[in-house]
């Protein structure tokens, strides 16, 4: 028997745990923007995501179709989100909503503070955090990368913090690693980077850095191959996972030979 | 009488029903939530929910989204 036949170790993972559900998978992926609903199946099929995110609209009166005709939600673990919110209040009215169609208790918590950044308004986004755990919601809150309200969010109960590393849909990766970090020091909830990832190797750096997981649309689904980019982020996820679970070498600033020196 | 449905004024009989509404204009009841003055109506209240002149009902369901 060879040596190595002996010391093959388990590297499974544990599952990530929100709350009171758990995923196999640690990237959360978005359903928007898709050029067609057969290149969003593919694309979330190749991205090998547990959850998917889905928007709170009026009904088209007189649509046939459904966006469920195509999301198995025997497969999918579906999060609504309420985008497009400005205040608590209209974000609390839409977690009802969502809440009432029976689809899950969990909700991705946005409520913007400014049209054309996107960016969340700190103040509302606690206030509705607040409430919505009160009121029994599983609430994946979306928010800037500042430590101290990612703090204070988790302080009111939320059961994930999602710190953006870009703003939405700009694509330019993880913007401050220092906060992220920061983020990360004390963290007692997953902590998800949620917006502004434009390519495998953001997904990546997220991961390394410890993130428990990525939260990502345009830079799927408005990719030029968005399946083959799901993929792509697919890999990024895990490989980034394992690096961080590996723990990487320090950088030094001179180098080291890797084989032994020349004795001959 | 009339209501106001996802923003439009529309006509209905007296007296309707929210689940006769949805039926009336074909509205699928699966992965939908409806929002009568403001307030969520249960489920399970449909049936039994009676409208009346002016009311504004909203009834949602999922899109794309990230």
């Amino acid at each position: 028997m060879l040596a190595v036949d002996k010391i093959v170790k388990n590297i499974e993972d544990k599952k990530l745990k929100v709350g009171r559900y758990e995923f196999t998978s640690r990237l959360f992926v978005g359903t928007g923007k898709y050029s067609s609903m057969e290149i969003m199946v593919d694309a979330l099929e190749a991205s090998g995501t547990d959850v998917v995110t889905v928007a709170v609209r009026r009904v088209k009166i007189s649509e046939t179709t459904s966006l469920f005709d195509y999301i198995d939600t025997k497969k999918y673990k579906i999060l609504p989100n309420t985008a497009g919110c400005y205040s608590a209040d209209e974000a609390i009215r839409t977690a009802h909503l969502a809440r009432e169609t029976g689809i899950s208790d969990m909700i991705k918590l946005e409520v913007l503070g400014n049209e054309k950044t996107l960016l969340p308004d700190p103040v509302e986004t606690l206030k509705a955090t607040q409430i919505l755990v009160k009121e029994g919601f599983t609430v994946l809150v979306y928010t800037s990368d500042d430590p101290i309200i990612a703090k204070k969010l988790e302080d009111a109960g939320a059961a994930s913090v999602m710190p953006a590393g870009a703003p939405i849909g700009s694509g330019q990766g993880i913007l401050n690693k220092n906060n992220i970090r920061i983020i990360l020091e004390s963290a007692k909830v997953p902590i998800l980077v949620d917006a502004g990832v434009g390519t495998a190797s953001d997904v990546t750096i997220a991961m390394e850095l410890g993130c428990d997981g990525v939260l990502l649309n345009s830079g799927i689904a408005l990719a030029k191959d968005p399946v083959r980019m799901a993929k792509a982020m697919k890999l990024a996820c895990e490989s980034g996972r394992l690096a961080f679970l590996s723990g990487r070498i320090p950088k030094k600033l001179y180098a080291k030979a890797s084989s032994p020196e020349k004795d001959f | 009488m009339k209501i106001t449905l996802n923003g439009e004024l529309k006509e209905c009989p007296d007296g309707i029903t929210v689940e006769k509404l949805l039926d009336l204009y074909k509205i699928d009841k699966n992965r939908t939530a409806v929002e009568l003055n403001l307030q969520v109506v249960p489920r399970k209240e449909h049936s039994s929910r009676i409208l009346k002149e002016a009311d504004v009902l909203e009834v949602i369901t999922f899109v794309g989204g990230g």
